[in-house]
């Protein structure tokens, strides 16, 4: 597993057990893995399980974003994985 | 990328499955109404029906396999009161009650213990239109391109992949720019011919809103303003199975018939009424054809814009993996789309109708919003449609050419016209 290119010393965790149902020719491939990490499984709002709505992963840059429906709430919003808070950067 | 679940719940269209019974609330098109046939088997929504012509004009469809011993009733007789299994000769009407059992004794009673499942059927626009959801019935939407005057071309057929790809691609905007539009150039540079060029404009912004029939989608393309039709009026897709799309005097339905998981019968229907002609060659029936998506060498037919589509579409799989996807920014219309149909399931899971190109009330004509200057690129476009799409197939293609040439010489648009109506002196 490769290290994320901002965090030199950090040390990617094995693949829990629960991804070994991971099949098909991209069974290796990291963003599953992460995709099933990160996955919201109860909604921001109320709470419930996500099992009857609907979360989606999409990039934008490098953000990992999850747009995210709530079937017993109706909460509607994007949810993203925050691994380091970044303030302003100075262009390059 | 979505979880294994979610793409199966997305997917899957057979009978108790959560989209299947969404599917189940709305209207199908299943035959053409010109074909010579007392009756058919159908396929929709992974089961089988038999469809017949009843003697007074009307049409019915129920399950293809008798109550009785399974026999196939599409082997079966029509009759003045409905139809009549071949193999023993039960007769169920319309509604699927079993009307009559002639093996079995006289006084017997067993009949009223017997009902087929039987949908509804009914004529719009040249083809014929199931339902087999449960009662109480929608009323069928009749959208302008079926039931409005004009010129009617349908190509058809039928394609080995999960009708949700196809749709996620009409929420999909910039694949015409790079399918359309680079990809197209690109072959016609090896092969030698001119890809239209109205279809390579760079998209600067897409939009997407929900509204009461589907998903009205918009673009803003290189050069254009916010008031432009691509911008400010845009097109629709038509949940939970069609795209409305035209423009330069064509009305089109692209419509996506679940067949089952992994086949879709892919249609495009078109109504042809370009501005400048008052009448239109007579029809009796709407021209329908099969258009070619394979070459004898197996490989997708890619030199024409629906064929291109259809590589993208079956090339996915036939049922693309949505676990191992990588969507963008770019892709917000698909992730739009698979909302809706999540919240649209919901609803049916609890017991109510769905609230999205579901209607009860009665009607005549239901428009839909559609921009008629497309690309601003006029009769251009119209002629790159016909000669570049899925209509080069038509057998109908010369007579579609004469409508839109006569219909811009009428308005004063064809080349040649224009400059001399410019020229000094004239």
């Amino acid at each position: 597993m490769t290290a994320p290119r901002d965090y030199p010393n950090h040390v990617e965790p094995p693949v829990p057990n629960r991804d070994r149902r991971l099949t098909g020719v991209h069974w290796w491939d990291p963003d599953r893995v992460r995709h099933l990490d990160d996955l919201p499984r109860h909604c921001p709002s109320c709470g419930a399980s996500l099992g009857d709505g609907i979360s989606v992963e999409y990039w934008e840059a490098d953000q990992r974003i999850y747009h995210t429906w709530c079937h017993d709430c109706g909460w509607t919003g994007d949810i993203s994985r925050v691994r380091r808070m970044i303030g302003h950067e100075a262009d390059d | 990328m979505l979880s294994k679940e979610q793409n199966e719940t997305l997917t899957r269209v057979g009978p108790g499955t959560p989209m299947g019974e969404l599917l189940r609330r709305y209207w199908y098109p299943v035959s053409f109404t010109k074909d010579e046939w007392p009756i058919k088997k159908v396929r929709l929504l992974g089961e089988d029906f038999a469809l017949w012509k009843t003697p007074q004009g009307g049409y019915g469809i129920m399950q293809e396999r008798c109550p009785h011993r399974h026999a196939s009733l599409v082997y079966g007789v029509v009759e003045e009161e409905g139809l009549r299994c071949g193999y023993h000769g039960w007769l169920f009407d319309c509604s699927g009650t079993c009307l009559d059992q002639p093996a079995e004794p006289d006084k017997s009673a067993f009949k009223d213990r017997i009902e087929a499942f039987a949908g509804k059927a009914e004529e719009m626009g040249g083809m014929v239109w199931a339902y087999i959801g449960p009662d109480p019935a929608p009323v069928l939407p009749r959208f302008d391109v079926f039931v409005d005057p004009g010129f009617k071309d349908v190509g058809h057929s039928m394609l080995p992949c999960n009708w949700l790809q196809i749709m996620e691609n009409s929420v999909d905007p910039h694949h015409v720019e790079w399918l359309h539009g680079r990809y197209f150039q690109f072959l016609g540079e090896q092969k030698g011919f001119l890809a239209p060029p109205s279809f390579q404009k760079k998209h600067v912004k897409v939009g997407f809103d929900p509204m009461e029939w589907g998903i009205l989608k918009r673009r803003l393309l290189e050069g254009q303003s916010e008031e432009s039709d691509d911008w400010a009026v845009g097109h629709p897709l038509v949940f939970p199975y069609s795209m409305r799309v035209g423009g330069a005097g064509i009305d089109q339905m692209q419509i996506r018939v679940p067949i089952d998981d992994t086949h879709t019968w892919a249609l495009f229907y078109s109504n042809h009424h370009p501005e400048g002609l008052d009448s239109y060659p007579e029809q009796i029936h709407p021209e329908s054809y099969e258009y070619e998506w394979l070459d004898e060498k197996g490989d997708f037919i890619v030199d024409y814009i629906e064929g291109q589509d259809v590589m993208a579409w079956v090339s996915q799989g036939d049922i693309t993996d949505r676990t191992a996807e990588h969507i963008g920014k770019s892709d917000i219309g698909v992730i739009t789309l698979r909302r809706m149909f999540r919240e649209q399931m919901a609803l049916v899971e609890e017991g109510k109708d769905p609230t999205v190109a579901f209607t009860r009330e009665p009607h005549d004509r239901i428009e839909l919003p559609c921009e008629k200057d497309k690309f601003g690129a006029g009769v251009d476009f119209a002629l790159s449609w016909l000669e570049m799409g899925s209509t080069r197939y038509s057998p109908s293609l010369d007579i579609l050419k004469k409508i839109h040439i006569d219909a811009a010489s009428a308005r004063g648009e064809m080349p040649g016209q224009q400059e001399a109506a410019e020229a000094p002196g004239q």
